[in-house]
Protein backbone atom coordinates (compact mmCIF):
# COMPACT_ATOMS: atom_id res chain seq x y z
CA UNK A 1 0.00 0.00 0.00
CA UNK A 2 2.79 2.43 0.59
CA UNK A 3 4.17 1.55 -2.49
CA UNK A 4 1.30 2.56 -3.99
CA UNK A 5 0.78 5.98 -2.71
CA UNK A 6 4.48 6.68 -3.29
CA UNK A 7 4.71 5.48 -7.16
CA UNK A 8 0.85 7.83 -7.16
CA UNK A 9 2.61 11.13 -5.54
CA UNK A 10 5.55 10.90 -7.74
CA UNK A 11 3.59 10.67 -10.46
CA UNK A 12 2.14 13.71 -9.42
CA UNK A 13 5.02 15.43 -8.66
CA UNK A 14 6.23 14.35 -12.22
CA UNK A 15 2.84 15.07 -14.09
CA UNK A 16 2.73 18.61 -12.64
CA UNK A 17 4.43 20.99 -14.99
CA UNK A 18 5.68 24.31 -13.84
CA UNK A 19 5.34 27.32 -15.81
CA UNK A 20 8.11 30.41 -15.41
CA UNK A 21 6.10 33.43 -15.77
CA UNK A 22 7.33 36.18 -18.35
CA UNK A 23 7.00 39.44 -16.90
CA UNK A 24 7.95 42.65 -18.69
CA UNK A 25 11.16 44.07 -17.86
CA UNK A 26 12.87 47.61 -18.24
CA UNK A 27 16.92 47.12 -18.00
CA UNK A 28 19.96 48.77 -18.28
CA UNK A 29 22.18 46.96 -20.42
CA UNK A 30 25.72 45.82 -19.30
CA UNK A 31 27.36 46.53 -22.63
CA UNK A 32 25.97 50.11 -23.87
CA UNK A 33 24.75 51.15 -20.32
CA UNK A 34 21.83 52.35 -21.72
CA UNK A 35 18.19 51.63 -20.69
CA UNK A 36 16.20 49.20 -22.78
CA UNK A 37 12.16 47.46 -22.61
CA UNK A 38 11.36 43.99 -22.92
CA UNK A 39 7.84 43.41 -23.52
CA UNK A 40 5.95 40.27 -22.89
CA UNK A 41 3.23 42.02 -24.63
CA UNK A 42 3.70 43.64 -28.18
CA UNK A 43 6.18 46.71 -29.17
CA UNK A 44 6.07 48.76 -26.30
CA UNK A 45 3.36 48.27 -24.32
CA UNK A 46 3.13 47.62 -20.92
CA UNK A 47 -0.98 47.54 -19.41
CA UNK A 48 -3.07 47.04 -22.08
CA UNK A 49 -6.55 47.44 -20.74
CA UNK A 50 -9.37 46.54 -23.05
CA UNK A 51 -13.20 46.82 -22.69
CA UNK A 52 -13.19 48.06 -19.48
CA UNK A 53 -16.10 48.76 -17.07
CA UNK A 54 -16.97 50.21 -14.47
CA UNK A 55 -15.55 48.48 -11.02
CA UNK A 56 -13.19 46.64 -12.96
CA UNK A 57 -9.51 46.31 -11.43
CA UNK A 58 -6.26 45.27 -12.57
CA UNK A 59 -2.76 43.97 -11.42
CA UNK A 60 0.26 44.32 -13.67
CA UNK A 61 3.65 44.15 -12.74
CA UNK A 62 7.03 45.18 -14.46
CA UNK A 63 10.78 44.46 -13.49
CA UNK A 64 13.42 47.18 -13.47
CA UNK A 65 16.46 45.92 -13.38
CA UNK A 66 20.19 46.94 -13.30
CA UNK A 67 21.78 44.54 -15.46
CA UNK A 68 25.72 46.62 -15.75
CA UNK A 69 28.44 46.23 -12.82
CA UNK A 70 27.89 49.97 -12.15
CA UNK A 71 25.76 51.51 -9.36
CA UNK A 72 22.71 53.59 -11.47
CA UNK A 73 19.55 56.26 -10.44
CA UNK A 74 16.69 55.22 -12.15
CA UNK A 75 13.86 57.88 -12.67
CA UNK A 76 10.09 57.57 -13.93
CA UNK A 77 7.59 60.21 -15.47
CA UNK A 78 4.03 59.89 -16.85
CA UNK A 79 3.29 61.65 -20.26
CA UNK A 80 -0.41 62.06 -21.00
CA UNK A 81 -1.14 61.48 -25.21
CA UNK A 82 -1.52 64.21 -26.82
CA UNK A 83 -3.73 62.77 -28.91
CA UNK A 84 -6.20 61.68 -26.14
CA UNK A 85 -9.58 63.18 -26.91
CA UNK A 86 -11.39 65.37 -24.16
CA UNK A 87 -13.36 62.70 -22.88
CA UNK A 88 -10.37 60.47 -23.08
CA UNK A 89 -8.42 62.61 -20.79
CA UNK A 90 -11.73 62.71 -18.66
CA UNK A 91 -11.22 59.02 -18.47
CA UNK A 92 -7.92 59.17 -17.11
CA UNK A 93 -9.56 60.77 -13.83
CA UNK A 94 -11.67 57.88 -13.42
CA UNK A 95 -8.58 55.21 -13.35
CA UNK A 96 -7.43 55.46 -9.74
CA UNK A 97 -3.32 54.11 -9.56
CA UNK A 98 -1.60 52.38 -7.10
CA UNK A 99 1.91 51.81 -7.92
CA UNK A 100 4.37 49.67 -5.55
CA UNK A 101 8.19 49.02 -5.45
CA UNK A 102 8.77 45.93 -4.36
CA UNK A 103 5.83 46.08 -1.89
CA UNK A 104 6.27 49.83 -0.91
CA UNK A 105 4.07 52.25 -2.25
CA UNK A 106 5.12 54.88 -4.30
CA UNK A 107 2.18 56.54 -5.93
CA UNK A 108 -1.35 56.79 -5.01
CA UNK A 109 -3.50 58.75 -7.33
CA UNK A 110 -4.98 58.62 -11.02
CA UNK A 111 -3.77 57.27 -13.64
CA UNK A 112 -2.91 60.85 -14.88
CA UNK A 113 0.00 60.62 -13.03
CA UNK A 114 -0.95 63.48 -10.50
CA UNK A 115 -1.11 62.17 -6.96
CA UNK A 116 -4.02 63.21 -5.23
CA UNK A 117 -3.08 61.62 -1.55
CA UNK A 118 -1.43 63.16 0.90
CA UNK A 119 1.94 61.49 -0.81
CA UNK A 120 1.84 64.28 -3.13
CA UNK A 121 4.23 62.36 -5.57
CA UNK A 122 3.90 64.05 -8.86
CA UNK A 123 4.47 61.93 -12.15
CA UNK A 124 3.86 64.26 -14.41
CA UNK A 125 7.38 65.23 -13.06
CA UNK A 126 10.26 62.43 -13.23
CA UNK A 127 10.62 61.13 -9.36
CA UNK A 128 13.87 59.21 -8.34
CA UNK A 129 12.58 55.16 -8.13
CA UNK A 130 15.99 54.54 -6.70
CA UNK A 131 20.07 53.96 -6.70
CA UNK A 132 20.51 50.42 -8.14
CA UNK A 133 23.25 48.65 -7.09
CA UNK A 134 25.22 46.32 -9.67
CA UNK A 135 22.62 43.87 -11.16
CA UNK A 136 19.93 44.49 -8.91
CA UNK A 137 16.19 44.70 -9.72
CA UNK A 138 13.00 45.52 -8.41
CA UNK A 139 9.25 44.86 -8.51
CA UNK A 140 7.00 47.26 -10.06
CA UNK A 141 3.20 46.17 -8.94
CA UNK A 142 0.81 48.36 -10.88
CA UNK A 143 -2.39 48.02 -9.15
CA UNK A 144 -5.39 50.05 -11.84
CA UNK A 145 -9.53 50.03 -10.72
CA UNK A 146 -11.90 51.93 -12.72
CA UNK A 147 -14.16 53.62 -10.95
CA UNK A 148 -17.95 52.86 -10.34
CA UNK A 149 -19.12 56.24 -11.02
CA UNK A 150 -17.41 56.21 -14.57
CA UNK A 151 -21.17 57.68 -16.41
CA UNK A 152 -19.88 58.32 -19.98
CA UNK A 153 -20.23 54.13 -20.64
CA UNK A 154 -22.02 54.65 -24.31
CA UNK A 155 -19.07 56.23 -25.46
CA UNK A 156 -16.13 54.18 -26.69
CA UNK A 157 -13.23 55.76 -25.14
CA UNK A 158 -9.28 54.74 -25.50
CA UNK A 159 -6.86 56.64 -23.66
CA UNK A 160 -2.73 56.83 -23.43
CA UNK A 161 -0.37 57.21 -21.36
CA UNK A 162 3.58 57.31 -21.84
CA UNK A 163 5.65 55.90 -19.08
CA UNK A 164 8.99 56.87 -19.21
CA UNK A 165 12.19 55.34 -17.24
CA UNK A 166 15.30 57.80 -17.74
CA UNK A 167 18.75 56.61 -16.47
CA UNK A 168 21.02 59.27 -14.73
CA UNK A 169 24.50 60.19 -16.22
CA UNK A 170 25.66 60.32 -12.39
CA UNK A 171 24.25 59.10 -9.55
CA UNK A 172 22.21 61.43 -7.30
CA UNK A 173 19.40 63.23 -8.15
CA UNK A 174 20.09 65.75 -10.86
CA UNK A 175 19.81 69.48 -10.13
CA UNK A 176 18.07 70.02 -14.05
CA UNK A 177 16.47 67.26 -15.40
CA UNK A 178 16.93 67.17 -19.21
CA UNK A 179 15.54 64.44 -20.87
CA UNK A 180 17.78 62.92 -23.77
CA UNK A 181 17.15 62.90 -27.11
CA UNK A 182 19.21 61.38 -28.73
CA UNK A 183 21.26 58.40 -27.45
CA UNK A 184 23.31 58.53 -29.94
CA UNK A 185 24.68 62.49 -28.55
CA UNK A 186 26.59 62.17 -25.46
CA UNK A 187 25.75 65.81 -23.30
CA UNK A 188 29.24 66.35 -23.02
CA UNK A 189 28.97 67.74 -26.59
CA UNK A 190 27.05 70.49 -25.38
CA UNK A 191 29.90 70.94 -22.82
CA UNK A 192 32.85 70.86 -25.33
CA UNK A 193 31.14 72.78 -27.64
CA UNK A 194 29.80 75.93 -25.23
CA UNK A 195 33.94 75.79 -23.85
CA UNK A 196 34.87 76.32 -27.85
CA UNK A 197 32.30 79.25 -28.24
CA UNK A 198 32.79 80.63 -24.95
CA UNK A 199 36.70 80.94 -26.00
CA UNK A 200 36.33 82.05 -29.49
CA UNK A 201 34.07 84.56 -28.74
CA UNK A 202 36.47 85.77 -25.78
CA UNK A 203 39.68 85.85 -27.85
CA UNK A 204 37.69 87.97 -30.52
CA UNK A 205 36.50 90.67 -27.71
CA UNK A 206 39.95 90.49 -26.53
CA UNK A 207 41.37 91.02 -30.05
CA UNK A 208 38.97 94.54 -30.41
CA UNK A 209 39.58 95.57 -26.91
CA UNK A 210 43.30 94.98 -27.97
CA UNK A 211 42.95 96.97 -31.33
CA UNK A 212 41.14 99.38 -29.52
CA UNK A 213 44.24 100.26 -27.23
CA UNK A 214 46.57 99.73 -30.41
CA UNK A 215 44.48 102.95 -31.71
CA UNK A 216 44.63 104.95 -29.12
CA UNK A 217 48.45 104.54 -28.73
CA UNK B 1 50.19 93.14 -21.90
CA UNK B 2 50.47 89.88 -24.20
CA UNK B 3 50.89 87.66 -21.13
CA UNK B 4 47.06 88.53 -20.28
CA UNK B 5 45.64 86.63 -23.33
CA UNK B 6 46.04 83.14 -22.07
CA UNK B 7 44.82 83.95 -18.80
CA UNK B 8 41.37 85.73 -19.90
CA UNK B 9 40.85 82.45 -22.48
CA UNK B 10 40.99 80.37 -19.56
CA UNK B 11 38.66 82.32 -17.57
CA UNK B 12 35.67 81.96 -20.02
CA UNK B 13 36.41 78.49 -20.55
CA UNK B 14 36.49 77.44 -16.82
CA UNK B 15 33.16 79.34 -16.68
CA UNK B 16 31.51 77.32 -19.19
CA UNK B 17 32.43 74.58 -17.51
CA UNK B 18 31.05 75.09 -14.30
CA UNK B 19 27.29 75.98 -16.25
CA UNK B 20 27.92 72.53 -17.81
CA UNK B 21 28.52 70.58 -14.35
CA UNK B 22 25.16 72.17 -12.58
CA UNK B 23 23.14 70.26 -15.43
CA UNK B 24 22.62 66.64 -14.98
CA UNK B 25 21.63 64.83 -17.70
CA UNK B 26 19.62 61.63 -18.77
CA UNK B 27 21.84 59.59 -20.69
CA UNK B 28 19.14 56.59 -21.84
CA UNK B 29 15.52 57.14 -22.12
CA UNK B 30 13.04 53.87 -22.84
CA UNK B 31 9.40 55.14 -22.93
CA UNK B 32 6.06 52.37 -22.44
CA UNK B 33 2.62 52.99 -23.76
CA UNK B 34 -0.41 52.06 -21.62
CA UNK B 35 -4.11 51.69 -23.48
CA UNK B 36 -7.25 51.96 -21.75
CA UNK B 37 -9.96 51.00 -23.92
CA UNK B 38 -14.10 51.64 -21.93
CA UNK B 39 -16.18 48.75 -22.96
CA UNK B 40 -19.32 50.06 -24.92
CA UNK B 41 -22.68 49.42 -22.70
CA UNK B 42 -25.47 50.04 -25.45
CA UNK B 43 -28.69 48.24 -26.81
CA UNK B 44 -31.62 48.93 -28.56
CA UNK B 45 -35.32 47.52 -28.12
CA UNK B 46 -37.14 47.71 -30.97
CA UNK B 47 -41.01 47.31 -31.04
CA UNK B 48 -43.47 45.92 -34.13
CA UNK B 49 -46.60 47.24 -33.34
CA UNK B 50 -49.53 48.88 -35.60
CA UNK B 51 -52.27 50.55 -33.46
CA UNK B 52 -55.13 50.16 -34.56
CA UNK B 53 -57.89 53.14 -34.37
CA UNK B 54 -60.92 50.93 -34.67
CA UNK B 55 -60.16 48.04 -32.17
CA UNK B 56 -62.90 45.49 -33.06
CA UNK B 57 -63.53 42.56 -30.49
CA UNK B 58 -62.01 39.01 -31.61
CA UNK B 59 -59.51 40.72 -33.51
CA UNK B 60 -55.70 40.24 -32.93
CA UNK B 61 -52.86 42.90 -33.45
CA UNK B 62 -49.34 41.83 -33.24
CA UNK B 63 -46.65 42.85 -30.95
CA UNK B 64 -43.08 42.17 -31.00
CA UNK B 65 -40.46 43.41 -28.74
CA UNK B 66 -36.84 42.15 -29.71
CA UNK B 67 -33.56 43.57 -27.78
CA UNK B 68 -30.31 43.75 -29.45
CA UNK B 69 -26.77 44.76 -27.77
CA UNK B 70 -24.91 47.54 -29.52
CA UNK B 71 -22.02 47.73 -27.18
CA UNK B 72 -18.55 45.17 -26.89
CA UNK B 73 -19.76 43.58 -23.69
CA UNK B 74 -22.27 41.16 -22.72
CA UNK B 75 -25.61 41.98 -21.12
CA UNK B 76 -28.76 40.47 -20.31
CA UNK B 77 -32.00 41.50 -20.45
CA UNK B 78 -35.65 41.25 -18.42
CA UNK B 79 -38.75 42.66 -19.02
CA UNK B 80 -41.50 43.38 -17.37
CA UNK B 81 -45.57 44.47 -18.92
CA UNK B 82 -48.34 46.78 -17.17
CA UNK B 83 -52.01 47.11 -19.19
CA UNK B 84 -53.72 50.20 -18.87
CA UNK B 85 -57.66 51.67 -20.10
CA UNK B 86 -58.69 54.58 -20.29
CA UNK B 87 -62.32 55.64 -20.75
CA UNK B 88 -63.72 57.56 -23.80
CA UNK B 89 -63.18 60.68 -21.02
CA UNK B 90 -59.34 59.62 -20.45
CA UNK B 91 -59.87 58.34 -17.38
CA UNK B 92 -58.41 55.18 -15.96
CA UNK B 93 -60.46 52.48 -15.98
CA UNK B 94 -59.92 50.14 -12.82
CA UNK B 95 -57.89 47.23 -13.80
CA UNK B 96 -60.62 44.34 -12.30
CA UNK B 97 -63.18 45.51 -14.50
CA UNK B 98 -60.91 45.12 -18.14
CA UNK B 99 -58.78 42.18 -16.60
CA UNK B 100 -60.38 39.87 -19.11
CA UNK B 101 -60.83 42.40 -21.88
CA UNK B 102 -57.54 41.23 -23.51
CA UNK B 103 -55.41 38.13 -23.96
CA UNK B 104 -52.01 38.84 -24.45
CA UNK B 105 -49.91 36.16 -26.57
CA UNK B 106 -46.85 35.54 -25.03
CA UNK B 107 -44.36 33.49 -27.46
CA UNK B 108 -40.80 31.92 -26.49
CA UNK B 109 -41.49 31.12 -22.60
CA UNK B 110 -39.12 28.36 -21.47
CA UNK B 111 -36.58 27.08 -20.04
CA UNK B 112 -34.54 27.08 -23.72
CA UNK B 113 -31.48 29.02 -24.41
CA UNK B 114 -33.41 31.21 -26.75
CA UNK B 115 -36.54 31.53 -24.21
CA UNK B 116 -37.66 33.75 -21.66
CA UNK B 117 -38.34 32.58 -18.05
CA UNK B 118 -40.97 34.36 -15.67
CA UNK B 119 -39.81 34.79 -12.17
CA UNK B 120 -42.17 37.20 -10.15
CA UNK B 121 -42.95 40.48 -12.33
CA UNK B 122 -40.17 39.89 -14.87
CA UNK B 123 -39.52 37.62 -17.87
CA UNK B 124 -35.68 37.02 -18.00
CA UNK B 125 -34.05 36.30 -21.43
CA UNK B 126 -32.15 32.57 -20.55
CA UNK B 127 -28.84 33.87 -22.40
CA UNK B 128 -26.27 36.78 -21.87
CA UNK B 129 -26.79 38.56 -25.17
CA UNK B 130 -23.33 38.40 -26.64
CA UNK B 131 -21.06 41.47 -28.14
CA UNK B 132 -22.60 43.15 -31.61
CA UNK B 133 -21.97 41.14 -34.58
CA UNK B 134 -22.09 38.06 -32.97
CA UNK B 135 -25.21 35.21 -33.67
CA UNK B 136 -26.39 35.80 -30.26
CA UNK B 137 -26.61 39.36 -29.93
CA UNK B 138 -30.17 39.89 -29.81
CA UNK B 139 -32.98 38.22 -27.81
CA UNK B 140 -36.11 36.85 -29.41
CA UNK B 141 -39.49 38.52 -28.46
CA UNK B 142 -41.60 37.10 -25.52
CA UNK B 143 -44.78 38.43 -26.40
CA UNK B 144 -46.43 37.82 -30.04
CA UNK B 145 -49.93 39.43 -30.21
CA UNK B 146 -52.51 41.20 -28.27
CA UNK B 147 -55.98 39.80 -28.61
CA UNK B 148 -59.31 42.07 -28.05
CA UNK B 149 -61.35 39.34 -26.91
CA UNK B 150 -64.81 38.14 -28.92
CA UNK B 151 -66.34 38.02 -26.37
CA UNK B 152 -66.17 41.71 -24.53
CA UNK B 153 -69.94 43.22 -24.61
CA UNK B 154 -70.09 46.24 -26.68
CA UNK B 155 -73.32 48.61 -27.21
CA UNK B 156 -73.97 51.20 -29.58
CA UNK B 157 -75.18 54.38 -28.92
CA UNK B 158 -75.97 56.56 -32.36
CA UNK B 159 -76.54 59.97 -32.39
CA UNK B 160 -79.24 61.80 -35.19
CA UNK B 161 -78.61 64.57 -36.83
CA UNK B 162 -81.69 66.16 -39.84
CA UNK B 163 -84.93 64.20 -40.76
CA UNK B 164 -84.21 61.06 -42.94
CA UNK B 165 -85.55 62.15 -46.27
CA UNK B 166 -85.26 65.81 -45.86
CA UNK B 167 -82.28 67.12 -46.39
CA UNK B 168 -78.98 66.60 -45.08
CA UNK B 169 -79.45 63.60 -42.53
CA UNK B 170 -76.51 61.68 -40.72
CA UNK B 171 -76.38 59.39 -38.16
CA UNK B 172 -73.14 58.49 -36.33
CA UNK B 173 -72.69 55.42 -34.17
CA UNK B 174 -69.74 54.78 -32.12
CA UNK B 175 -69.39 50.82 -30.41
CA UNK B 176 -68.16 50.76 -27.22
CA UNK B 177 -67.35 48.28 -24.62
CA UNK B 178 -69.21 48.47 -21.94
CA UNK B 179 -68.02 49.75 -18.60
CA UNK B 180 -65.41 51.67 -20.96
CA UNK B 181 -67.19 52.92 -23.74
CA UNK B 182 -64.66 54.08 -26.47
CA UNK B 183 -61.48 53.22 -24.20
CA UNK B 184 -57.95 53.11 -25.42
CA UNK B 185 -55.56 50.26 -23.85
CA UNK B 186 -51.88 50.76 -23.21
CA UNK B 187 -49.91 47.87 -22.86
CA UNK B 188 -46.44 49.16 -21.68
CA UNK B 189 -43.31 46.94 -21.61
CA UNK B 190 -40.42 47.82 -19.78
CA UNK B 191 -37.07 46.31 -21.13
CA UNK B 192 -34.32 46.46 -18.62
CA UNK B 193 -30.55 45.34 -19.68
CA UNK B 194 -27.41 45.22 -17.07
CA UNK B 195 -23.85 44.05 -17.94
CA UNK B 196 -23.94 40.86 -17.50
CA UNK B 197 -21.27 40.38 -14.84
CA UNK B 198 -22.80 42.73 -12.21
CA UNK B 199 -26.26 41.19 -13.07
CA UNK B 200 -26.64 39.62 -9.51
CA UNK B 201 -25.79 43.00 -7.82
CA UNK B 202 -28.31 44.60 -9.94
CA UNK B 203 -31.12 42.44 -9.86
CA UNK B 204 -31.88 40.69 -6.92
CA UNK B 205 -33.76 38.06 -6.89
CA UNK B 206 -33.19 37.44 -10.80
CA UNK B 207 -32.50 33.66 -11.55
CA UNK B 208 -28.82 32.11 -10.26
CA UNK B 209 -28.63 30.49 -13.76
CA UNK B 210 -29.21 33.92 -15.40
CA UNK B 211 -27.11 35.95 -12.95
CA UNK B 212 -24.60 33.89 -10.78
CA UNK B 213 -23.61 35.34 -7.78
CA UNK B 214 -19.51 35.54 -7.56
Amino acid sequence: MKKIFIALFASIIIATPVFAEAKNKVYVYEKDEKVYYDSKLFDDRFMVHENMVPGDSFSDELVVENGTSYEHDIYFKIELDEANTASAQDLLDYIGMKIYINGNLLYDGKAKGKDYSSKGVDLTDAVFIKRFAAHESVTMRVDTHFDEDYEDIENHDIAHTHWHFYLSDQPGKPDEIVPNTNDDFSPWYFVIFGACGAVLIAVVVFEIVQKKKDKKK
Amino acid sequence: MKNKKPIIALVALVAVGLVGATIAYFTSEVTLDNVFTTATYKTKTTETFSSPTDWLPGTTTPKTVVTENEGTIPVVVRASLSENWKDENNQDVNISDYRDYTTINFANIGTGTNQWTKVGDYYYFNRQLAAKGSSTDSTTTFIESVTLNADVATSQSCTENGTLGQGTYTKTCTTGIDGIGKGTYTLTITVETVQADKCAQAWTGAPTSICPTN
